[in-house]
């Protein structure tokens, strides 16, 4: 049984995803209606994992989180609005700690909500087994008793690119990226220890909704040596960018004439958007396998796996994250059950992976 | 694949959904002045029908479906644009 | 899930309870955050409770209160009278919809509903929809639409128009146009349009839709509006009546009606709301007596004084824009006009007009047609020359005369300019001393400008022979009178030879005045702020005597200087301290020294009527909070 405290102001909230994770069958429950009870429940009912409203009267959820963190690290999934604000707050959650997020429950009860339960459950579910990046937490809250709490992460300082004479930079097309649950951290992680001068663009499919991609983006750039931006219209692929699918749709490579080209596209019929096997699957067919990097990191479920291992069986590079730097190994885990990764990486060997690919 | 080229002509044939618009595309930038078939289409998604009233290609072959056919063909040719 | 409906009734109505306490307080102290944030949390939790159940419609509103109240708490601001409005519109219609939701289910129409509270939140200006136009005309998308190669020939046949113009970004969110437009009923033909023109094919965007899509069927109105049901605010449906004239109907929101009010209720509606706004100060200098007895009963006036100035202001505002009234009709007659006159003397002018469908307060749409004519005649008549002098002056044979009319802030722009052969001080000057209107060497100190402005005085006209087309007597001083009743200015800029422009301001609305009051020989004045460029104090020491005047120094200009108390004929003041006013009324920068500067007061001016009538400078008079009169002086009249 998987112990699940649901911290919720709203009486309703509560007794609806209190109900649906008693359906389940194998969670037991119990709910906080603030965020002073929730921190009161740690000890007394030890959950495996949390889920976290953000606004609540008194102390609001990421104070919440926050304390969490602090005197009972445990998995906390934060229930968060799909709006521009939701997002803003909930990469902050991310990035204090929490290990996924879910969207807030909707549309007519009458209806059924099969569809949204059955995403909630496997997320809170894949959530409880997450593993908590404790020493980063540790650094962070350093930070944070330094009294900078909103994005006062330093700039990484990140190495310029050594070209060693007589070498020259191997003309590779493309990093492509794909991410899912614990994303947002680990991106910050990895993309902050580009140099500057990094020869290639990076395209990134992160599982997301909507209206989280262009905070995310926001947020990445801010923390990264090179220029990250939302994909909202089609642009010329340029070396050095940083290309972030926009959420709830597709990122394609297309080209017009010679010029590579980087889109959104409307979700395809795929489960996850922005989907990395169709990422994958156009970069490889209008730059070629053999000039892609393939990076597949923390995430549930497989997406990717099966494209990246046909570009790695066609000569491109491909690298997963390795299981005990990731928050849950099922994409990067897939990749490597079917034996589609060069190289099996821990989260900060992944930069300098790339690098060292860029030098030659 | 409902969007192909065969004889210098760029057939669209059956369902086209969304994303062969992309397709279309490509194959209307690389054939320019090349015709299309479409006698063989059964729909068309709103993305290719504006790449089609925005292109205007010649038509090599008016679609047999009655919507596409009567309707939808003359509005994507007519003299207003 | 009964259980989670009951749940929801009660929590959903205490959430609409403290979100009402939290509007009460704002509608005291627009700033409260704390009321914000609480407004916010109840909104917040409110928006995702009834997600839950079959009301997408309230979801809607209150996302889009919400996402005011995000802007909100950003910027650290207040909210404004019509956004509070707006808020405790949504927050009952929620209301009305959980006791539906009770009763069995949200009522047809809601959907509409939502979609006009959703945009009342998100402008300001819509929170009182206004009827669309006055005249019974096509609106343009449906004249576009009727001229329309695909569609012209086949409008006998419709019975329904519309104009489908889907959300460029549709594609994302599943949707297909064109099978929306494949399942109208009966439909005879489309046409598609892009937005803008067509891109080429290197940059177009294959996600992004770029058309709209102009339709006709044969079916009913409603049919026609069932097929589009899912796209309310990207579709506009229309009727095809017998005639062009057929009442338009927008598919718009089940209970809005236009409703035709006489102009005069209107007039008497605006009237009253001034009559608001002066008492309303009245409490202010209640306030005030009050501090001296008992300051928190003087804290308690002032808060009802403030939530008075919320409500007033927000009347005043609706008023405002439900008198706004597009000149179009108005000015549809200059163009012909302006033809027939140029034929009648043997002008070739070419005659164009911008911005008539600007829209203003019906008094100055009403008015303000007299002065322009005047204007058009004078210029065709006086300003523009022969074909001949033209050429001999080397000019192109055509004239051209252009009215342009403008918004800027509040303030209508009109524009009169012709490239005739303009209007010469000199001659204007000799003409001015002819006539006897002024002395010959007070002709001599005006400047250029002053010269020019002499043209506005009663009986002057710079034609040498009397025309039919401008008549004697009906000169540019009624055309001044009548901008003036209108409390605008009126400008010239002319350059011999190379033409003149006549440059109107006036205020797009027209209920109350933004007065500044001064104190001058021992009286109270209001002066009209939108006449005033500047107040300052500076010594008395440093204004010196030149000639016969005064100036003084102002940032490194000199200007001159008249005693308000003398110009009004009394003793001139005396004090240390002078306390100026500079205004730019007569095209040139005057400082006007007064004994006191007093407050800015928002009041109604009526026109001066009775005993004042025939008192020179006198521009009106206003209704002071204690039931005193102010005189509001006419500072042109009074400095010409």
């Amino acid at each position: 049984m998987t112990r699940l405290l649901i911290v919720d102001d709203s009486p309703l909230m509560r007794k609806l995803l209190a109900g649906i994770f008693s359906d389940a069958g194998d969670f037991e429950v119990a709910v906080a209606r603030s965020a002073a009870e929730a921190l009161q429940q740690l000890s007394v009912f030890l959950p495996d994992v949390i889920t976290l409203d953000i606004h609540m009267p008194g102390m609001d959820g990421l104070d919440c989180l926050d304390r969490i963190m602090v005197e009972h690290p445990c998995p906390v999934v934060m229930v968060s609005a799909l709006t521009e604000e939701g997002a803003t707050e909930t990469l902050e959650a991310l990035a204090l700690g929490a290990v996924d997020f879910i969207a807030k429950p909707r549309g007519p009860i009458s209806l059924g909500m099969d569809d949204i339960t059955d995403v909630l459950i496997a997320k809170v579910r894949a959530a409880s087994h997450a593993r908590l990046p404790r020493t980063k937490r540790l650094t962070e809250r350093v930070r944070l008793q330094a009294g900078q709490r909103k994005f006062a992460a330093p700039k990484p300082v990140a190495k310029s690119l050594r070209r060693r004479s007589g070498r020259r930079l191997v003309d590779i097309g493309a990093v492509v990226i794909g991410v899912s649950t614990g994303g947002p951290p680990a991106l910050d992680r990895l993309l902050g220890t580009l140099p500057h001068d990094f020869p290639w663009p990076v395209l990134i499919a992160q599982h997301m909704p909507a209206s989280f991609t262009g905070p995310l983006a926001r947020r990445l750039d801010r923390g990264c040596a090179l220029p990250v931006s939302e994909v909202t219209a089609p642009a010329v692929l340029t070396p050095g960018h940083i290309y972030v699918g926009r959420g709830d749709a597709d990122l394609i490579v297309s080209k017009r004439g010679s010029a590579p080209m980087v889109m959104p596209a409307p979700p395809g019929n795929y489960l996850w958007h922005p989907s990395v096997e169709r990422l994958v699957t156009s970069a490889a067919d209008v730059l070629g396998p053999e000039r892609l990097v393939g990076v597949l990191m923390t995430g549930m479920g497989t997406d990717g796996a099966q494209a990246l291992a046909q570009v790695r069986a066609q000569g491109g590079h491909v690298v997963a994250q390795d299981e005990d730097s990731a928050v849950v190994w099922g994409m990067p885990g897939a990749l490597v059950a079917s034996d589609g990764a060069d190289c099996v990486l821990p989260l900060d060997d992944i930069a300098p992976y790339l690098v060292g690919l860029a030098l030659g | 694949m409902s969007i192909a080229i065969r004889d210098g002509v760029i057939m669209i044939a059956g369902h086209c959904p969304v994303e062969e618009a992309e397709m279309l595309l490509v194959a209307l930038l690389e054939n320019p002045g090349s015709g299309v078939d479409l006698s063989a289409a059964t729909r068309l998604h709103m993305a290719v029908a504006q790449l089609l009233a925005a292109a205007k290609p010649p038509v090599v072959a008016a679609p047999r479906d009655a919507f596409l056919r009567d309707m939808l063909l003359p509005a994507l040719f007519h003299l207003d644009q | 899930m009964d259980e989670l409906l009951e749940q929801f009734l009660l929590e959903g109505r205490d959430l609409i309870v403290e979100a009402h306490r939290a509007l009460d307080v704002l509608a005291l102290n627009p700033g409260d955050t704390a009321a914000v944030d609480s407004l916010f949390r109840a909104t917040h939790t409110l928006k995702g409770s009834v997600a839950l159940f079959d009301m997408a419609p309230a979801e809607t509103v209150l996302h889009a209160a919400e996402t005011r109240l995000v802007g909100v708490r950003r910027s650290g601001m207040s909210t404004d009278p019509e956004l509070h409005a707006a808020l405790v519109a949504t927050i009952d219609q929620v209301d009305r919809w959980i006791d539906a939701l009770e009763a069995g289910g949200l009522p047809d129409g809601a959907a509409g509903l939502g979609e006009q509270l959703s945009q009342a939140l998100s402008s300001a200006e819509a929170v009182v929809h206004l009827p669309k136009r006055e005249e019974e005309e096509d609106p343009a998308w449906l004249v576009q639409l009727r001229a329309r190669a695909m569609l012209r020939n086949r409008l006998a046949d419709a019975t329904t128009a519309f104009r489908y113009t889907p959300d460029s970004d549709c594609f994302f969110r599943g949707d297909d146009p064109l099978s929306l437009i494949a399942a109208v009923p009966e439909l005879i033909a489309v046409a598609i349009v892009p937005n803008t023109d067509w891109p080429s094919l290197e940059t177009i965007d294959p996600f992004r839709c770029i058309v709209s899509i102009d339709g006709l069927s044969g079916a009913g109105i409603e049919a026609v509006q069932a097929a589009f049901r899912l796209v309310p605010d990207q579709i506009v449906i229309a009727p095809l009546g017998s005639s062009a004239h057929a009442p338009q109907r927008l598919m718009d929101f089940g209970a809005e009606t236009t409703l035709r009010v006489d102009s005069n209720s209107l007039d008497r509606l605006a009237r009253q709301a001034g009559e608001l706004t002066v008492a309303r100060s009245g409490l202010k200098t209640l306030a005030a007596r009050a501090d001296a007895i008992d300051s928190s009963l003087a804290q308690d006036l002032r808060r009802a004084e403030a939530a008075i100035e919320q409500a007033s202001s927000a009347l005043s505002h609706s008023i405002s824009a439900i008198r706004r009234v597009s000149l179009a009709p108005t000015l549809r007659r200059m163009p012909r006009l302006a033809r027939e006159l140029a034929e009648s003397l043997g002008k070739d002018i070419g005659f164009s007009l911008v911005g008539d469908s600007v829209r203003a307060d019906k008094q100055i749409a009403d008015m303000l047609f007299e002065p322009l004519l005047h204007l058009l005649r004078n210029a065709i008549d006086h300003g523009v020359e022969t074909p001949e002098a033209r050429i001999a002056a080397g000019k192109s044979a055509k004239a051209q005369v252009a009215l342009q009319i403008a918004i800027e802030g509040d303030r209508l722009i009109a524009t009169m300019s012709d490239d005739g052969r303009g209007i010469d001080p000199t001659l204007v000057r000799a003409g001015a001393v002819e006539k006897a209107l002024i002395e010959a060497d007070a002709a001599l100190t005006l400047s250029d400008v002053q010269a020019q402005r002499l043209i506005f005085l009663p009986g002057f006209s710079t034609a040498a022979e009397v025309s039919t087309v401008s008549g004697r007597g009906v000169g540019m001083d009624a055309v001044l009178r009548a901008i003036e009743r209108l409390q605008g200015t009126i400008d010239i800029h002319s350059e011999p030879g190379a033409g003149t422009r006549f440059h109107i301001s006036l205020p797009v609305n027209a209920i109350t005045t933004r007065l500044l009051t001064v104190v001058s020989g021992g009286t109270t004045y209001g002066l009209r702020l939108d006449q005033i460029v500047e107040t300052t104090r500076i010594d008395a020491d440093a204004i010196t005597m030149v000639g016969q005047g005064q100036v003084c120094m102002i940032r490194d200009r000199v200007l001159p200087v008249m005693d308000l108390a003398q110009l009004l004929g009394q003793p001139g003041e005396t004090s240390d301290i002078a306390r100026l006013v500079v205004t730019e009324v007569t095209g040139e920068s005057v400082a006007l020294r007064v004994r006191a500067l007093g407050e800015r007061i928002d009041a109604m001016v009526r026109a001066r009527s009775g005993l004042l009538a025939s008192v020179p400078a006198v521009g009106g008079t206003s209704v002071l909070a204690d039931g005193s009169v102010l005189i509001v002086l006419d500072l042109p009249e009074l400095l010409a």
